[in-house]
């Protein structure tokens, strides 16, 4: 039998730590775990370029561990860098999660304790599922996004790249989130929502970003509230 | 010094009333920028002083009307920002370009209007103009043309800043309790932001307050005497309105997307503009982005604070300017916050009985604006 290669796991905050502590169960014993700390999500790609060309891909896999931060580009540039450099970047599935065999998942994605993936649903490289999260039957979830603990994405929901998802938001069946947006007040969501829009308890009207071209595509929902969205 | 501003000034409504009449009337109003509007049937939404608004393209033009439909005053958009021809929903009757009724659905067979009836129906229309990027209307008729708001020089900064702004817009609104006149005296008020914005703004910008001896004495004669006339208020109006490089930055942060904009300038300062009545422009990276903010006043105790961020133009798409905006976004939601709930306790706590304020020598400007202000509103000088 030949051994599972060493994981070199880089970044910060919850879901670093998260597998960083859980790493004896995630393994069982069997891999070898090396941490690459950052202390700050600021410049990540430059932080650890050196010490990623010093690697040696075929001996190890990479996991690029940073949460939400900047509609989660900064986990994608460690991502991006590490692929730039030839490595080979893995999944990690906590065992307690429950995942449908005909699902699909790409690299580099998290699948935290608990969390429910159906039959059918995809979930792009480089997206991170938390805890407890639940993504229901043919739900399709882009690259490069964070679905917090506890929320669910109804069935055949679709989740444009680079979207925020926090926790304990409900998802209804059918709605299309666009691309760029981050929801972050908890709540049900039933209807779509245009691409860059921001719905967080700081604001109290939806915060939009227009471009002529999404204005072209769907048109901008105003002001919406987890509390009307809910209703 | 006393102001002259009593406290109804503030709070009371019919006072809000006399305003709209004397003072959002003759003026011309910002209403939007003119990215937003760039494709044909792309429109705008706002109200001003309580008059329902909208701006839309037709075929690259752009035209304001009161957005209240001709028939039942259903109003015709109804969404603050979208593209959608000028349609009421209740029964479909389409505006053209001259806000005149393009199409009225089976106008023979249900409405068979007089013909000269039929003639007059249309929208109320307002003038437009735009400075670069900004776009300004104006709800009476027979108003001051726009560069006797605004000095020449002012308005070609505008021109130059404005069209340095980038077409990916972030848009939010907060819903304010304040009077608008608080948000205008505060941001002429360089003296706050060592206290309330002393672990925020503060931290990078050393704002020093400008003690100019001559526009204080100045301030002072104004305040003695009054307005002589219309050309002097029309003089002191243009004067309301400035800005350009303000402090130098501490310490400019850069940022990798700083490569793909073309940067509006080349120095590390805070930019400022302050364009009378209610808008307010900034840059705290020294060209890179701006803060544009803009305050609707909707009732004396109501003040809706529309804010767009923007980047510098773009020389190429890159991936991450939607996280940038919502990175302005979050930076500049402290500061905002701690201005928004000082003016939001100074409202809350005024009462018609309540004193008037005593500024300093430093608040000159704030001085000079309510001096006017107030003969204005009195009556003693018409715009
Ligand atoms: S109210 Fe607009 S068409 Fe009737
Ligand atoms: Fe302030």
């Amino acid at each position: 039998m030949t051994q599972p290669p060493d994981l070199v796991l880089i970044g910060c905050g919850i879901v670093f730590e998260t597998i960083a502590s859980t790493w004896p169960q995630l393994s069982q014993g069997e891999r070898k775990l090396q941490l690459i700390r950052l202390d700050s999500t600021d410049d990540a790609a430059n932080a650890v370029n050196e010490q990623l060309s010093l690697l040696n891909n075929t001996e190890i896999e990479i996991f690029a561990a940073i949460d939400q931060n900047a509609l989660n580009f900064a986990r994608l540039e460690i991502y991006g860098q590490a692929r730039l450099l030839g490595l080979k970047s893995t999944t990690l599935i906590h065992p307690s999660a429950i995942i449908a065999p005909d699902s699909r998942i790409g690299e580099n994605c998290w699948i935290g304790a608990g969390a429910i993936i159906a039959s059918g649903a995809s979930i792009g490289n480089n997206t991170l599922i938390n805890t407890g999260a639940r993504i229901d039957y043919g739900a399709q979830i882009a690259a490069n996004c964070w679905v917090g603990s506890g929320a669910s994405i109804g069935q055949y929901v679709k989740v444009g790249q680079h979207v925020v998802i926090g926790s304990d938001i409900n998802l209804g069946a059918n709605i299309t989130v666009g691309r760029h947006c981050s929801i972050d007040m908890p709540g049900a969501y039933l209807t779509s929502l245009a691409e860059g829009t921001f719905i967080d308890s700081l604001f109290p009207s939806a915060v939009h970003i227009y471009t002529s071209k999404s204005a072209n595509k769907t048109m901008p929902q105003t002001d919406i509230t987890a509390k009307e969205a809910s209703k | 010094m006393q102001s002259r501003m009593p406290p109804q000034a503030y709070i009371s409504q019919d006072w809000f009333q006399r305003e709209r009449e004397l003072l959002f009337k003759p003026l011309w109003q910002f209403v939007g920028l003119k990215m937003m509007l760039a494709q044909h049937n792309s429109f705008i939404t706002r109200n001003i002083g309580g008059i329902p608004i909208v701006i839309q393209n037709f075929n690259g033009e752009l035209r304001a009307f009161e957005n209240l439909c001709a028939h039942r005053q259903n109003p015709l958009q109804t969404q603050a920002h979208g593209i959608r021809s000028l349609v009421c929903g209740y029964h479909g009757w389409k505006y053209s370009s001259d806000g005149k009724v393009e199409n009225m659905p089976f106008e023979h067979e249900v409405f068979r209007y007089e013909q000269q009836e039929r003639e007059c129906l249309g929208l109320k229309r307002f003038r437009l103009e735009t400075i670069g990027n900004l776009v300004f209307i104006n709800l009476a008729a027979d108003s001051l043309p726009l560069n006797a708001q605004f000095n020449q020089a002012l308005i070609a900064q505008l021109e130059d800043v404005s069209n340095a702004f980038d077409s990916e817009v972030l848009f939010t609104t907060y819903k304010t309790k304040l009077n608008w006149k608080l948000a205008y005296e505060n941001l002429r008020d360089g003296h706050h932001p060592r206290y309330l914005h002393s672990r925020s703004l503060y931290q990078n910008v050393r704002f020093q307050v400008a003690m100019d001896e001559t526009a204080i004495k100045h301030a002072k004669q104004y305040h003695a005497n009054g307005t002589k006339d219309h050309q002097q208020a029309l003089d002191l109006l243009a004067g309301f309105s400035n800005g350009g490089p303000d402090e130098p930055i501490k310490t400019r942060e850069s940022y990798a997307w700083h490569e793909y904009v073309e940067r509006y300038s080349d120095k590390d300062w805070y930019y400022n503009w302050l364009i009378f009545p209610n808008l307010h422009i900034a840059s705290g990276s020294g060209g890179y982005s701006f803060i544009i903010e803009h305050h609707q006043p909707v009732s004396a105790d109501r003040t809706d604070v529309m804010i767009y961020y923007v980047t510098a133009k773009k020389k190429r798409p890159y991936a991450t300017s939607a996280a940038v905006l919502h990175a302005h976004l979050m930076g500049a939601d402290t500061v905002l916050r701690e201005d928004f709930e000082v003016m939001e306790n100074i409202q809350a706590g005024l009462h018609s009985n309540a004193a008037h304020a005593v500024l300093g020598d430093y608040e000159y400007g704030i001085s000079a604006i309510q001096d006017w202000y107030m003969d204005v509103m009195e009556g003693k000088v018409t715009l």
